[in-house]
């Protein structure tokens, strides 16, 4: 009778311990999917890279889209995209959690390089802008490769029908309109409307200023959220801080400003490799190279729109692009 | 005993089906959007016949079934006729999703309305005002079991695979199920070192009166750290030591990922556990201890099989109010960049697609009450056999 009792408590503070030793053992395994599964891909012998990115819609179309093309050319990679947020996607790439991202160079030139002096103005020059990323980049260990066409820069959006209703299709517009005592209420984040380069930038050079009653400020810089608030009129507001690229746009029923100026910084694409990773495989930028060089803008609103508003996998909108554009396939062409 | 009118009334019932009841009535049932993002436009039950209309009919049976049936048979009558509202739910949803979607352009999305929530939320409490009033634990898991079968049903059989939860699961799954076992991982880290630190502070707590107040009060200001700021606070000094002691890194420190996530998901654990095991002990009848002390035990010797077997329920009841916190605090892990069900969440606010919040923030209260009722059903099991019976 007394061993009874013994033993049944003894086994459930056993299954306790063992409970707790298993569950704290568990960590160290990491939360990688290996990316296998495909049906036709070449013998994978290369690698394998980690393939990181932002948690937005276009981090990991791109990041997809470089896996597509790696595995296609016999590596083998572990997708971790949807790593986190800039900084926490930026600090796994340093500390060699992951082997490469795709980043934007304004981004990089703004937030990584502090301490460095550099001359604003060249963050409205696409090539110069590249090129001092590049150089201060390869001081910490990172390589950028070649960089696409479109510009993923903060620009305002406003609803279809107030285009129509007052004629505004350029920031030039809205200025006019603003000045002329127009309503106005835009929605956008603190860091838009407080970074000198940004919505102050814009007011700056177009010559208006709003009041803070216009500006409804939000602690987020997504910009899913304040198109949406546009196009509804949540309190008010029918402006909103936009990104270039962003595919809801459209299927939201609002327009992006032209900036017919140019004031914004450049933001524009590109894959940051570690630079041993780079070293080892000379031959990332010969193949990842030609991809981002058809990335244009109207190209990255409509697969970012395939994404946010159908509701399709970046992985499946990736390769289809990348087969419809002929830029898969090639190594088994080769081969045979 | 003198009858008075109405006296037989179950006031857990009455509200949870009245609330289903009015919900349902009053409140959109569901939302049609044009696009994964688009604007909503809402629409009641009726667009749910006929089965909206059964279900208004099941729920105002709930509600007759609370103030009219006499409590002896009353559980049964309450599990069985909430779930013919629970199947006319799901099976109404599908069929709202299917009318509104068949002139539709193929990316609008259907989407449960708060309606159909708050029928959720009352006929989950019309089925715990049931349980209470069963008598038997065999009919109450067999009811239990039979409604979860009739409800999947409903959900497969009626179409509710059109709804915008569904799709978002169906486009993510890929990602889902290892983002899921991440989250366990990482909280069943938590819980388990929180357990291997929790419980020897807690003896230590309870052995000394001056490091009760010490360990206490330091478990204590911990729990009131918020999350972010203690991921914030760990992410800068772990990675400073990464990069001094290649040692660690190689065994996978580092500054972001699993790591600071770990040892926050510990340190929100240390107080229940702590608290668990030192009122759990401070609780142990003292003539057990006594009979122990007379039997010529020493001090560890009386820890060991006297104590800590009398104070594992408590404990063990700490270790569940730590595994419910850390399956629910592992979601914002992900800003540590550590994966889990937060991906989700967060890339739902982001996109502003409800569903794909709630595709990543249902599985965590699934997980949370289902580590609850396993966790309940141990502190049962650990209870001292000479002592069942007295405790409830």
């Amino acid at each position: 009778m007394r061993d009874q009792r013994y033993t049944r408590r003894t086994f459930v503070f056993a299954v306790c311990v063992v409970l707790a030793l298993s569950a704290s053992g568990c960590t160290g395994k990491g939360g990688q999917t290996p990316s296998g599964g495909g049906s036709s891909k070449p013998a994978q012998t290369k690698g394998p890279i980690t393939v990181g990115s932002k948690v937005d819609v276009e981090g990991p179309l791109l990041g997809e889209m470089i896996i597509a093309v790696l595995e296609d050319h016999g590596f083998k990679t572990v997708d971790k995209t949807r790593t986190g947020t800039t900084d926490v996607v930026r600090k796994a790439l340093l500390a060699g959690e992951i082997d490469m991202y795709p980043e934007y160079t304004a981004t990089a030139a703004t937030q990584f390089f502090k301490g460095v002096k550099y001359d604003p103005a060249i963050l409205k020059d696409a090539q110069k802008v590249y090129d001092f990323v590049s150089e201060q980049d390869l001081k910490q260990g990172v390589v950028w490769l070649g960089r696409a066409p479109a510009n993923n820069t903060w620009s305002v959006a406003i609803p279809r029908k107030l285009m129509l209703a007052n004629n505004i299709t350029t920031l030039t517009d809205w200025a006019t309109y603003i000045n002329g005592g127009g309503a106005v209420q835009i929605v956008g984040s603190q860091e838009f409307f407080n970074r000198s380069d940004a919505f102050p930038a814009f007011e700056k050079a177009y010559g208006f200023k709003l009041n803070a009653n216009q500006m409804i400020a939000l602690t987020t810089g997504d910009t899913a959220i304040t198109e949406k608030a546009a196009a509804q009129g949540t309190n008010g507001a029918n402006a909103a801080m936009a990104y270039g690229t962003d595919g809801s746009i459209g299927a939201l029923d609002l327009v992006l400003l032209k900036d017919p100026k140019g004031v914004q910084p450049i933001y524009q694409p590109a894959p940051t490799v570690r630079k041993q990773v780079a070293d080892r495989y000379p031959e990332l930028g010969r193949l990842l190279d030609p991809v981002f060089a058809k990335l244009d803008l109207a190209t990255l609103q409509q697969l970012n729109g395939k994404i946010s508003v159908n509701g399709e996998h970046p992985k499946t909108v990736a390769r289809d692009w990348l087969e419809s554009e002929g830029l898969l396939g090639m190594a088994d062409a080769v081969e045979r | 005993m003198a009858e008075r009118p109405f006296s037989a009334v179950d006031p857990v019932a009455l509200s949870g089906s009245a609330l289903a009841l009015i919900g349902a009535m009053t409140l959109p049932f569901v939302e049609f959007r044009t696009s994964r993002i688009g604007i909503a436009t809402y629409h009641g039950i009726s667009v749910a016949a006929p089965v909206g209309y059964a279900l208004l009919v099941a729920l105002l049976a709930c509600v007759a079934v609370a103030v009219l049936v006499p409590p002896r048979t009353r559980g049964a009558w309450l599990k069985g006729v909430g779930g013919v509202a629970l199947v006319a739910l799901g099976w109404a949803l599908g069929v709202a999703a299917s009318h509104l979607l068949t002139d539709a352009s193929s990316i609008s999305r259907v989407s449960t309305g708060a309606g159909a929530w708050v029928a959720l939320v009352g006929l989950a409490i019309v089925e715990f005002a049931g349980s209470q009033a069963l008598p038997s634990r065999g009919a109450r898991l067999a009811f239990d079991a039979a409604i979860v079968v009739a409800l999947a049903a409903a959900l497969v059989l009626g179409g509710a695979e059109q709804l915008s939860l569904a799709r978002e699961y169906a486009a993510n799954v890929a990602e889902f199920w290892p983002e899921v076992a991440r989250h366990l991982e990482l909280a069943g880290a938590g819980v388990g070192f929180g357990v291997l630190l929790g419980v020897p502070l807690g003896v230590l707590a309870w052995r000394s009166s001056r490091a009760q107040r010490v360990v206490l009060g330091v478990v204590g200001v911990i729990q009131t750290i918020p999350s972010l700021a203690l991921i914030g606070l760990l992410i800068a000094p772990l990675a400073a030591l990464r990069v001094a002691s290649p040692l660690l890194a190689s065994l996978g420190l580092s500054g972001i990922g699993a790591t600071p996530a770990v040892i926050a998901l510990t340190l929100y654990a240390l107080l229940p556990v702590v608290r668990g095991t030192y009122v759990g002990l401070a609780e142990v009848d003292p003539g057990a201890i006594e009979a122990g002390r007379g039997m010529g035990m020493s001090p560890t010797q009386l820890l060991l099989r006297v104590e800590m077997p009398l104070a594992l329920p408590l404990l063990v009841d700490g270790i569940r109010t730590a595994a419910v916190l850390d399956i629910g605090i592992a979601s914002v892990m992900f800003f540590a960049g550590a994966g889990g069900l937060g991906v989700f969440i967060f890339e739902g606010v982001g996109q502003v697609a409800p569903d794909l919040t709630l595709l990543g923030a249902l599985p965590v209260i699934v997980l949370a009450l289902i580590a609850d009722g396993l966790l309940r059903a141990l502190r049962e099991a650990s209870v001292s056999p000479g002592l069942r019976g007295e405790q409830s």
